[in-house]
């Protein structure tokens, strides 16, 4: 490092401070700094001497002229940049930018070398003094003298924002120059990038936006215009990312939103033919997502959104659920309430980002028309029947479990689900009865499903139909096993149902053939026998029978066909010809199931086994039957009408509804005696309140009937009145 | 892992459980640790103890305990070379000083990465920057060596290294280091004025900190102003000297004596 002579004991002079006696110090030694940054704005730097320059400024300081030469320093600088001032001023057109680029250049390149001189001011005195420093004070110096001055400020300001304007209207410009001059701008300080740049522009594109709005928001459709707006919202963020500050990205942004979404924001999604409604109906995903999207910058928009389509979905859910045409086939106005659903899912997982207040609304806009019609519980009881039958087209599980799964959604919207359990257990009473359970797998399924929904009660006695069948196999087993007497009897199979499982049905025994009687009888005492203290009653409107049939003609058949039909068939063993009435008679069928059991026996194409005279379609008393001699099928085994679950007449419908509600009065005097009994005393509105939470699971009570039990649990003495207050119950133990 | 086995009534069956002992266990029986391990009672508000019998406080008592391992399955590093090594530091050099008469080479990268004063005469744009032989003004050889000894070491030499007068030596390496940016080689050189200070010597130490080092103005303006050391230092000559150049210095102490 140093090969300087070889070490001895130097002699030092005593440290003294120079005291500088000459009075021309000062003038002699700015002189040279003068000199020295005249060359330094004339590019002339590499032949000055640093050494020289820095000791001079150091020297000044040190001597105490440090305010002198900073005062000197910025009317120098300042001269500089006046000179400067003119040739931009000077600058014709397209040129000023470049000019102004040209001259910040220099200055910038100077401004480092003077402060690089002035380092040990810079140092010192400056910052004992709280004075600007010396970059710094350049900077300011150039924005007030050019930046700021009258002369150019404005052109400034008009130059940058004519060529935005260019740009937005399609032409290319120099990126570049304005990423220099904006650069320029951020580096004297965000307040003048703010005050000089930032908030003219974003004025200016306020109201250029508002133009374009105004223009295009006549003419072109909603998917069109928000193309449009998309477009430029993009090309603003690419506008900014290349010549501005990051910082004034979210600000235009918020201007373009504004001018051109915010303000026709309800006119956009009303649009007439392309609005928001159309997109729903017409799947349009694409332009759904572009609304979301855009709608999402907007404040409320998405609201706006989801209210528009709640009340479309409820719009069209209610013409759905009210149409009488629709109602007259359950399992198709199901089938469309899941194909509208999986509509709206897939609209809202698509284009709406899943957005859980959008599923929200879509569950709430459901529950609300799906229970306009009363019939709802026992149409989607229907279509689950359906589904759970023998011979159904999704043979494959997989289906079937999603089917259900996705059935289950509309369950829950329902407000009457005790309604819905009393049809489903009818139907699925009859399903098991009648053998046409496609699969008991599914079944079970369907079960689990609705136990996991509703709690171990709600299908508790469900269940309990599934283990009496089972069981009664197995007595049909055991009957046939104990007695070899059976060979001449016909063959029966017995389902013993145990009553408060099963759904009631009034039944009066009519009068079976002979030979059913005989072995139903043997039955009756094998069963008596293991089980005591138990009572069976034959349900003779359930039930089949398979019957081996010749006909006249020779051709032999075997009709599968229900009970009652097999009594009216088993007549015509001994008689060739009877009358409506002896079949009554002699059958003691009730009258409206005995014309609907000949009805389908007579008068149903390819399965007429009886023949009617007349040959009406109603029944009269003295109408006659006989067997069909000329009856012919293709195949061997013929069906006569199944049991199917129909849809109720109006007359069962109300009978149906009749017993739900009186099942519901029980619940809700336990609903009342439960809350009674935790809160002792409560006021008639909390009661009302309580009451329905409770009973919400099942159905929505009805206030009237909650008031009547409470009437009712006060006369039976479970609560009382306050004596003073008659809005008050309190409870009693 | 460690483990604190405390137990509430001593360890040893003769102590009768009138104290508390706590154990410090390592887990992990494979390795061999040294380590330091204090416990003490966490006081209320003024001292923290190991033997002052308490009454417990609603029933708490909290103990603290530190544990420092000191030697372990560690890798020892060995401290900072570099001002070694670039001390060392023989080929090349790239630029040669001449301070009145006397020559030093030196590399312009180690200069400028010590002090932005030569960053920017070295490296900037100025004639220096291209120049092989820089003439420096104002600055005794001597002088020269030892600044630039510490640009390359970091260290200063001992008294024993400085020359005839070593104490003459730091006043004016102290400016030199304040003129050329050196902030860490002032401070030494305040230090080493500082170790020295007595009231034949604070006159000349305040001179040459006056505008230099302002922490070394303060503590020579302190030591001034002390009342067993005022009597003696304004009588010597360099006192005098001070007033005559530096009038403000009379009007400091003033102040601070509370005159």
């Amino acid at each position: 490092m140093m090969n300087g002579q070889k070490k001895r004991g130097p002699r030092i002079e005593p440290f003294r401070h120079r005291v500088e006696t000459d009075p021309k110090f000062f003038d002699k030694s700015w002189r040279k700094l003068h000199d020295a940054i005249r060359e330094i704005y004339n590019h002339n730097a590499s032949g000055l001497s640093f050494e020289e320059l820095y000791r001079t400024a150091y020297n000044m300081v040190l001597h105490k002229f440090g305010p002198k030469l900073y005062e000197k320093l910025t009317e120098n600088m300042k001269e500089h940049l006046e000179e400067m001032r003119t040739c931009v001023e000077a600058a014709q057109g397209g040129l000023f930018l470049e000019e102004l680029e040209r001259k910040w250049n220099d200055h910038n390149k100077a401004l480092t070398m003077i402060r690089d001189i002035l380092m040990y001011m810079d140092r010192t005195y400056i910052p004992t003094n709280k004075k600007t420093p010396v970059f710094d004070l350049g900077l300011e110096l150039w924005r007030d003298t050019i930046v700021r001055s009258p002369m150019i400020q404005g052109r400034l300001l008009d130059t940058l924002l004519e060529l935005i304007h260019r740009e937005r209207t399609g032409e290319v410009i120099n990126r570049c120059l304005m990423r220099t001059t904006t650069k320029m701008l951020m580096n004297l300080g965000s307040s003048v990038y703010q005050d000089d740049f930032e908030r003219p522009f974003l004025e200016v594109s306020a109201s250029f936006y508002s133009g374009e709005s105004q223009q295009f928001i006549d003419c072109y459709s909603c998917g069109d215009y928000l193309r449009l707006a998309e477009r430029r919202l993009n090309e603003e963020s690419e506008r900014v990312s290349q010549y501005m500050d990051v910082k004034t990205n979210e600000k235009i942004t918020a201007v373009v939103v504004k001018e051109m979404l915010a303000n026709h924001m309800q006119r956009l999604i009303h649009m007439e033919n392309s609005g928001l409604v159309n997109m729903l109906i017409e799947d349009r995903y694409e332009d759904l997502t572009r609304m979301y999207t855009l709608f999402n910058h907007v404040p409320d928009g998405l609201t706006a959104i989801r209210s528009v389509m709640m009340s479309h979905i409820k719009d069209t859910g209610k013409s759905l659920v009210t149409d009488p045409e629709r109602l007259k086939d359950p399992v198709d106005f199901v089938q469309r309430l899941l194909n509208e659903k999986d509509k709206y899912d897939n609209i809202i997982n698509v284009s709406f980002n899943s957005d859980k207040s959008f599923l929200n609304a879509l569950n709430s806009s459901f529950e609300h028309f799906i229970n306009l019609n009363n019939r709802s519980p026992e149409f989607i009881s229907l279509f689950v029947d359906d589904k759970l039958r023998k011979g159904v087209k999704e043979a494959n599980e997989e289906d079937l479990e999603t089917v259900l799964d996705k059935v289950m959604m509309l369950f829950r919207y329902l407000q009457e689900k005790d309604l819905f359990e009393k049809y489903y257990k009818q139907h699925l009473a009859k399903r098991l009865l009648s053998g046409k359970t496609a699969s008991d797998d599914s079944e079970r399924s369907m079960l689990v499903k609705l136990k996991t929904e509703c709690g171990y009660q709600f299908t508790s006695k469900l269940e309990g139909m599934f283990t009496d069948l089972k069981t009664s196999q197995d007595t049909t087993q055991g009957f046939y096993a104990s007695t070899s007497d059976l060979a001449d009897y016909p063959q029966i199979s017995v389902q013993i149902l145990t009553t408060g499982s099963w759904p009631t049905q009034p039944c009066n025994t009519c009068n079976l053939p002979p030979e059913i009687v005989a072995v139903s009888e043997k039955f009756r005492s094998y069963y008596l026998g293991t089980h005591n203290g138990r009572r069976l009653t034959w349900q003779t409107n359930m039930g089949h029978a398979d019957i081996k049939a010749t006909f006249g003609n020779g051709s032999k058949h075997e009709l599968n066909v229900s009970t009652y039909q097999m009594c009216v068939l088993m007549l015509f063993n001994s008689s060739d010809v009877l009358t409506y009435r002896e079949i009554e008679q002699s059958t003691a069928i009730p009258a409206a199931d005995l014309k609907r059991c000949l009805q389908s026996l007579a008068l149903v194409k390819g399965k007429q086994v009886l023949r009617k005279e007349p040959m009406s379609r109603d029944i009269a008393d003295d109408d006659s039957f006989c067997v069909n001699d000329k009856f012919t099928s293709k195949l061997f085994k013929v069906k006569i009408g199944t049991v199917v679950a129909q849809k109720e007449t109006d007359p069962e419908k109300l009978e149906t509804r009749q017993r739900v509600e009186e099942d519901r009065k029980p619940q809700i005097e336990a609903a009342i005696v439960r809350i009674m009994k935790s809160r002792r005393v409560l006021d008639h509105n909390s009661i009302m309140t309580e009451v329905t939470k409770q009973l919400q699971p099942r159905f929505l009570p009805n206030p009237v009937v909650i008031k009547k039990r409470i009437e009712s649990l006060i006369e039976r003495e479970f609560l009382e009145r306050d004596k003073t207050d008659r809005k008050m119950y309190r409870y009693l133990a | 892992m460690w483990r604190m086995n405390c137990y509430s009534s001593g360890v040893r069956e003769r102590d009768m459980g009138q104290h508390v002992s706590l154990f410090l266990e390592l887990l992990n029986k494979s390795s061999s640790v040294e380590a330091i391990f204090g416990a003490w009672l966490k006081g209320n508000g003024r001292q923290n103890s190991t033997s002052a019998k308490r009454t417990l406080a609603y029933g708490y008592i909290t103990f603290v305990c530190a544990i420092m391992v000191v030697s372990g399955n560690s890798i020892s590093v060995p401290p900072s070379d570099l001002g070694e090594h670039l001390g060392r530091l023989l080929n090349g050099t790239d630029v040669s000083f001449n301070v009145d008469g006397e020559t030093f080479h030196a590399h312009r990268a180690v200069l400028a990465a010590r002090s932005p004063v030569f960053h920017v005469g070295l490296l900037g744009s100025m004639a220096e920057a291209t120049m092989p032989a820089i003439t420096l003004h104002d600055i005794a050889p001597a002088v020269f060596r030892v600044m630039l000894r510490f640009m390359y070491t970091d260290t200063l030499p001992g008294d024993d290294e400085l020359g005839t007068s070593p104490f003459e030596m730091m006043q004016h390496l102290l400016a030199a280091a304040d003129r050329c940016a050196l902030d860490r080689l002032k401070l030494l050189c305040a230090q080493r004025l500082w170790d020295k200070m007595s009231v034949d010597t604070v006159a000349a130490t305040l001179a040459c900190a006056m505008y230099s080092c302002s922490e070394l103005k303060n503590k020579c303006i302190d030591f001034f102003a002390a009342e067993k050391n005022f009597k003696k230092a304004v009588l010597t000559d360099g006192f005098l000297h001070l007033g005559q150049k530096f009038p403000s210095i009379i009007a400091d102490l003033r102040e601070r004596v509370g005159a």
